[in-house]
């Protein structure tokens, strides 16, 4: 017999936004009183545009389950966190929560720089639920896991960006709700932090409390959801089991190999440039998905520049199907430049002997500013292909997700002697699984 | 936890059992089970209605909260100052000083017969409660955006947490004010207990403004800047560096329309001894506290729920 943790019925959320301003930003009185004026006898509601960031979402959480939400930027999984962790409310629709629920939206919310560690723990604790009481119970358990035992008195100011992080996650690692809402926190600090976070994730949701996950990181959802729910343009667009929506989460929108990026949801892009489409095409320049390892591979796609054409510096980042990075592919490793005569361009970068091992992988695509400081648009996951079995240089069938690059090294050998030498070289690598 | 009937099944990876696939609400296999385990806590999630009630249950509950951040702002406020605490007692005795030279010095303004520095400075006790108080609780919710845009919890308690650490540097200008008065005039009598209820009227006062200004400003950042002018013209509006006896007779009641007229001559009173009792000041400055306190905290839920979509 199952029992819900949350209930989600037909959540919407809705926002406005000025044609002239963002969204969320917020007004001088004055322009409040200039644009009442003008138009007096209008609505608000009917001045301005509104957004749906999420449009009749349903869905029930089991105790003890650990769902996963995935989908673009954009797709509506931070609102939908926010309004389960009741930070904003639906417009429609309701939610029933069942049990007391702790959100981890941001590692150290409210951390403040010039208080103690010890401080920052109780400071922490509190804001994200807990009781002085909770807090000085596991307060020593807390500082271990952090592993900042002789800094406690120290403002956190001073601390290394690694410690603050640790001191952060151990706080909310050790609140102990019924259910815990987690969004994309592990996306900061390194492998090894990552890894910890992801680690005390597994032991929460092993202890059989609700786990709701919003993640980026595919193997993260793997490795902890036992369902996932895709979103898209605020609609569930698929639920089930993790592999079945993951692959239909990275297969969506480019089935053929060419995406049309011009209305794909994106974050606050700052206008320098912006991506209008991206295709994939093989050794015959036609439009492929499905390549061999050793293929020639092209992508192309279109950018338009703002008319003020600022300089506008390209970058490709290519991940495995789980969210592992490949590679980051600058132009500047290339040495190519785009000119700055035009504002559109059709841009192609070609890929010889491609060595990558069978499996999906997505390509991201960035315009930044030539110093890299402003972010003019970024298409995550703009184009998806994968790499198929067989082709000129396999020789066997290859494992999917054995490895990442497929090295084909230069293999010798010549006629030893039993004797074993100490001080001989590394021995042959070649490929593992020969 | 009382629901160990859910076993978890933990999937190993690529072998995954589907449990049973979401979707929406009845067509779930599990109808049954949707009554809660009655030791949750439930909570349902839903379009705010015209008044979102602010629940005492649930301020009790976010206690703790309320005094870590009250503690942190008090921590924070003189981190890395030589003086630290000192400055509490530095600010308010400096400023009393230039007001006795300026205004009971060259400009002679009448004090009712007590030292004119006693005079102001036991009008300043409230005043600056309320100057202070409004300056940090209108700003509060703006300097924990952050806060409010990641967590939930009862957002009054960021406006009220950071009033109360105001309090702190009230009760060390009283011990200033005690050693004043026993220096330089009557020394400590009965009629100081009346601070007590007096420092409750002038709470609920700055509670009201507060909550007005702090709501709106995360709405239209003008108020922010209006405020240190706002309290400036109400400092001169109110009897803290005059007597109330300057007001002529016939504006005597508009004046009392401003609560801190009544409150500044109740500390008076008490406070300096040799006076009349500003009953009539204190009967108008009740219900005006009151109404204050009414109409910032209706602002503040009507505009709460959406501080998180608007800062």
């Amino acid at each position: 017999m199952a029992q819900y943790a949350i209930q989600a019925h037909g959540l919407s959320k809705a926002y406005r936004i000025s044609p002239e301003r963002g969204p969320a930003q917020y007004r001088t009185l004055r322009e409040t009183l200039v644009e009442a004026s003008r138009r007096p006898f209008r609505r608000r509601s009917e001045r301005s545009d509104i957004f749906w960031a999420l449009d009749d979402v349903s869905f029930d959480v089991e105790q003890g389950e650990a769902i996963g939400f995935i989908g673009r930027n954009g797709a509506g999984k931070s609102t939908l966190l926010k309004l389960l962790s009741r930070i904003t409310r639906p417009t429609r629709g309701t939610a029933d929560i069942y049990g007391r629920m702790g959100s981890l939206l941001e590692v150290g919310t409210g951390f403040h720089p010039e208080l103690s560690g010890r401080e920052n723990v109780y400071l922490n604790g509190a804001i994200l639920g807990m009781s002085r009481a909770d807090i000085r119970r596991r307060f020593d358990e807390i500082v271990a896991f952090a592993e900042v035992e002789r800094f406690l008195e120290t403002p956190v100011k001073r601390y290394s960006s690694g410690m603050y992080m640790r001191l952060a996650f151990a706080v909310a690692a050790h609140l102990q709700p019924e259910i815990l809402v987690v969004d994309e926190v592990l996306a900061v600090g390194d492998t090894a932090f990552q890894a910890k976070c992801i680690g005390k994730m597994e032991d929460v949701a092993s202890e059989g409390r609700t786990v709701v996950f919003v993640s980026h990181n595919m193997a993260a959802i793997t490795q902890l959801c036992s369902k996932v729910v895709l979103l898209e343009s605020g609609v569930v667009a698929a639920s089930g089991s993790p592999d079945q929506v993951i692959a239909r989460y990275l297969g969506s929108g480019n089935q053929q190999g060419r995406a049309d990026l011009s209305r794909r949801n994106r974050p606050a892009e700052s206008g320098g440039a912006a991506f209008e489409w991206a295709e994939m095409r093989n050794a015959d320049d036609e439009i492929c998905q499905d390549f061999s390892i050793g293929d020639d591979v092209r992508v192309a796609f279109g950018l338009r520049l703002a008319p003020t054409k600022p300089r506008t510096k390209l970058v490709l980042a290519i991940k495995a199907a789980d969210g592992t990075p490949v590679a980051l592919i600058s132009q500047d490793d290339s040495g190519f430049s785009l000119g700055s005569d035009r504002d559109s361009w059709n841009i192609s970068v070609d890929f010889e002997d491609i060595r990558l091992y069978p499996g999906s992988y997505h390509v991201t695509l960035w315009a930044t500013d030539g110093t890299n400081s402003e972010e003019f648009d970024r298409v995550e996951d703009a184009l998806v292909f994968r790499i198929v079995d067989g082709g000129r240089l396999t020789m066997r069938h290859l494992p999917r997700y054995a490895g990442i690059i497929f090295l084909t090294p230069r293999w010798r050998s010549r006629p030893g002697e039993l004797a074993i030498q100490a001080s001989a070289g590394p021995a042959d690598k070649g490929t593992a699984h020969g | 936890m009382g629901h160990d009937r859910v076993v978890r099944n933990r999937p190993i990876v690529g072998v995954r059992a589907q449990r049973h696939v979401m979707g929406i609400r009845g067509t779930s296999p599990a109808n049954s089970g949707t009554t809660p385990d009655s030791q949750l806590v439930y909570h349902r999630i839903s379009p705010p209605t015209s008044w979102s009630n602010v629940s005492l249950t649930e301020l009790w509950a976010f206690r703790d909260l309320f005094g870590i951040l009250a503690q942190r702002d008090i921590k924070v406020r003189y981190k890395q100052t030589l003086l630290g605490i000192f400055w509490v007692v530095l600010q308010p005795l400096a400023t009393a000083l230039i007001f006795a030279a300026v205004f009971g010095g060259f400009a002679k303004l009448p004090s009712d017969g007590a030292p004119y520095i006693l005079f102001v400075f036991a009008a300043m006790l409230p005043w600056n409660l309320l100057a202070a108080g409004l300056t940090r609780a209108g700003n509060s919710l703006i300097g924990d955006a952050g806060l409010i845009s990641k967590v939930y919890f009862p957002r009054i308690i960021i406006p009220i947490a950071s009033l109360s650490a105001c309090l702190l540097d009230f009760a060390v200008t009283c011990g200033v004010m005690i050693v004043l008065s026993a220096l330089l005039g009557t020394g400590p009598s009965l009629t100081w207990l009346a601070v007590a209820p007096l420092t409750v009227l002038v709470f609920v006062v700055i509670l009201g403004t507060s909550l007005f200004f702090s709501a709106l400003s995360v709405y239209y950042r003008d108020f922010k800047y209006l405020l240190p002018f706002a309290i400036q013209a109400w400092m001169y509006g109110s009897p803290l560096v005059y007597a109330t006896s300057l007001i002529p007779p016939r504006w005597q009641v508009l004046y009392h329309l401003n609560p801190m007229a009544g409150i500044i001559d109740g500390f008076r009173w008490a406070l300096l001894g040799g006076r009349e009792f500003p009953a009539t000041g204190l009967l108008m400055a009740v219900p005006e506290a009151l109404a204050i306190f009414l109409v910032g905290l209706y602002v503040f839920q009507r505009v709460e729920r959406s501080f998180a979509d608007v800062i």
